[in-house]
C-alpha cells in the first residue's frame, strides 16, 4: 500500500518471497542442468538452457494459477498471494529467455528476420503433428509480456481496476497457448509418455482448483436468507463472528464483511479497491480491517483508508438484537461514518 | 473479487475443462509412431580412415570414409559457412525422385562446423546419392552423387 509511486515497496514479507523464488528457480535450473550433463554429455549449451528455462517456466505458471483458487478455498494459502506478482514477472523473464535462445537457434540462421521467420518459417495450419507451434509459445509470451509491464500498481490506477483485470485474466488464455504449444512442439517428437502425463495432471488439477473454488463461490453467492425485517435481514449470531475478524454475507448480489472489533460490528462492503480482495477474509491490524491479499487497510467506522491514502468502501448499517445480527443490505455512500453495532456487554 | 469477475473466472475454466482435455488428447494422438531418430553426430574422434569418395563444393565439402576392413561407413560433412536456413537433414535416396518417406535420414547440419555420421554400405558401388534438405520450408536444397572407389590404399595421412 503507497500513496506515490515507488518501483517495489519493499518490506520483510515481500524480500522473504523474491529470495524464496529466486532460490527456488536457481535450484531448479542447476539441478535440470547437472542432471542432462550428467545423463547426456553431448547436449550442448544452447539446448540446456532451452528446455531448462521451458519446464521452469511451465512449472511457475501452474503455481501461479493455483494461488488464486488455494487462497479461496483454505486461507493458509494466503501468503502465497501477498506477493505474487513478482512470481508471475520471474515467470515471464525466464520464458523470455526461453524463447529468446528458442528463436535464436533456430531462426536466426537463416536470411528472414528471425521474428518474421517465427510466424512464416512453417504454415501448416492444417496440420495437427506439424503445426507451427512457435508461433503458439509467442503469442503466450506476448501476452506475459503485456502482464508484466503493466503489474505496478502504477499501471493499475491509471488502466482503471477493470481493463487491468481484463488485460490480467488473459493468463488464462496464455495457459492454453502454452499447453499447445508443448503438446505440438515438444511431444510431437518425443515418445516417452512422462511429459504429456505431467502437463495432463498439471491442467486436471488446475481446472479441478477453479471449479472447486467457483462451484462453492457460487453457492455463497446464491445464499438464501429467509428471515427479514424493516428492511434488516438477519445474518448470524453474535458469537459467530471471532474477535478482530468478519463474517461474509451475500445478500441482493452484494457480499458484505461484517467485523467484530472493540465490542461492537462493523459492516462493509467485502471488495478491496486495489485489486478486489476479499476485506472479509483479512483481519483487524492496527485498528484497521486489513485486506488478505496486498495488505489494503480500511477503518472499521467510516471504511476509509487512513491518511494519506485515499481509498474508500462503501459501509452499511447493523442491529444487535438479543443474540441476533441483523444488516440493513443497502450501502451508504463509500466511505461514510456511521455507529457500530454496540455487542451486548455480557456477550461481548 | 465482484460477482461479475467470479462468473468470469468460472466459465472461463468451465470452457477450458473440456478445451484443455481435448487439445491435448488430439496433439497426444497425432503424434508420430515413428521411432526418434538421433540425429546428434558421432565423435570426431571416431572419424574412419580411408575416403573412398569426395564432393568439393564451395560452400561445404562431403566425404565418404571407411575402415581397413572396409566394414564400417561414415559420411563427413565439413560446412565451410553457416547455411543460409537454419537447420537442415541430409538424406540418402535411392529413388530418382526425392521422397523422405523413402529415403534414409543421415543426420542433422546447422553452423559452419565439421559433421560425422554413420552411413550404410551403398549396394554394388552404385553412387551414393545425398540430398540436402530444408525441413522447416521443406525443400531440397542441394543433391549430391558420390561414388565409392575401389579402397586399395592404406589410411589417410
Amino acid at each position: 500500500m503507497s500513496a506515490n509511486y515507488t518501483a517495489v515497496g519493499w518490506n520483510r514479507q515481500k524480500k522473504i518471497y523474491a529470495w524464496c523464488i529466486l532460490g527456488f528457480s536457481l535450484l531448479y535450473l542447476s539441478l535440470f542442468i547437472g542432471i542432462s550433463l550428467v545423463t547426456n554429455n553431448e547436449v550442448t549449451f544452447e539446448t540446456l538452457l532451452i528446455r531448462s528455462t521451458s519446464t521452469l517456466a511451465v512449472l511457475m505458471l501452474h503455481l501461479i494459477l493455483a494461488i488464486g483458487p488455494l487462497c479461496r478455498l483454505h486461507p493458509v494459502f494466503l501468503p502465497l498471494l501477498y506477493n505474487r506478482r513478482h512470481l508471475g514477472v520471474t515467470m515471464f523473464c525466464v520464458a523470455l529467455v526461453h524463447g529468446t535462445f528458442s528463436i535464436f537457434q533456430f531462426h536466426a540462421l537463416g536470411n528472414v528476420n528471425p521474428l518474421v521467420s517465427v510466424w512464416v518459417s512453417n504454415t501448416q495450419f492444417g496440420s495437427i503433428s506439424a503445426f507451427p507451434f512457435q508461433a503458439l509459445g509467442f503469442l503466450a509470451l506476448i501476452i506475459l509480456f503485456l502482464m508484466a509491464i503493466t503489474s505496478h500498481d502504477f499501471w493499475l490506477h491509471n488502466l482503471s481496476p477493470r481493463i487491468w483485470k481484463s488485460l490480467h485474466m488473459l493468463v488464462y488464455l496464455a495457459y492454453l497457448l502454452v499447453v499447445m504449444h508443448v503438446m505440438l512442439g515438444v511431444i510431437q517428437y518425443e515418445t516417452q509418455p512422462m511429459l504429456v502425463i505431467l502437463l495432463s495432471a498439471g491442467a486436471i488439477t488446475l481446472v479441478s482448483l477453479h471449479l472447486a473454488a467457483g462451484f462453492r463461490e457460487t453457492k455463497a453467492d446464491n445464499f438464501h436468507y429467509a428471515l427479514k425485517k424493516e428492511g434488516f435481514v438477519y445474518v448470524c449470531e453474535v458469537n459467530d463472528i471471532e474477535d478482530d475478524r468478519a463474517k461474509v454475507f451475500c445478500i441482493d448480489e452484494e457480499r458484505i464483511a461484517v467485523y467484530k472489533y472493540d465490542g461492537n460490528l462493523y459492516a462493509i462492503h467485502n471488495v478491496c479497491k486495489h485489486q478486489g480482495g476479499p476485506l472479509g477474509e483479512g483481519k483487524i491490524l492496527d485498528g484497521c480491517i486489513t485486506c488478505p491479499w496486498h495488505g489494503y487497510q480500511y477503518l472499521p467506522i467510516n471504511g476509509q483508508s487512513p491518511p494519506p491514502f485515499t481509498e474508500k468502501v462503501s459501509t452499511y448499517l447493523l442491529r444487535v438484537l438479543g443474540t441476533k445480527v441483523w444488516l440493513n443490505p443497502i450501502p451508504l455512500a463509500e466511505g461514510m461514518e456511521r455507529e457500530g453495532a454496540k455487542i451486548p456487554t455480557e456477550m461481548g | 473479487m465482484i460477482r461479475l469477475l467470479r462468473k468470469r473466472h468460472k466459465q472461463v475454466w468451465l470452457v477450458w475443462a473440456i478445451a484443455l482435455p481435448v487439445g491435448i488428447i488430439a496433439a497426444w494422438l497425432a503424434a508420430p509412431d515413428s521411432p526418434v531418430v538421433n540425429l546428434v553426430q558421432s565423435d570426431k574422434s571416431t572419424l574412419l580412415p580411408i575416403t573412398v569418395a569426395t564432393k568439393e563444393l564451395p560452400d561445404y565439402t562431403a566425404s565418404i570414409r571407411t575402415n581397413l576392413a572396409n566394414s564400417e561407413w561414415q559420411l563427413e560433412w565439413k560446412n565451410k559457412k553457416a547455411l543460409v536456413v537454419p537447420s537442415a537433414v541430409i538424406y540418402v535416396s535411392e529413388q530418382d525422385k526425392f521422397s523422405i518417406a523413402k529415403s534414409i535420414l543421415v543426420g542433422r547440419i546447422e553452423t559452419k562446423a565439421s559433421y560425422v555420421f554413420p552411413i550404410t554400405q551403398p549396394e554394388n558401388g552404385s553412387p551414393l546419392k545425398l540430398v540436402l534438405y530444408d525441413f522447416i520450408h521443406e525443400k531440397i536444397l542441394d543433391t549430391l552423387f558420390l561414388k565409392p572407389q575401389e579402397t586399395k590404399g592404406g589410411p589417410d595421412l
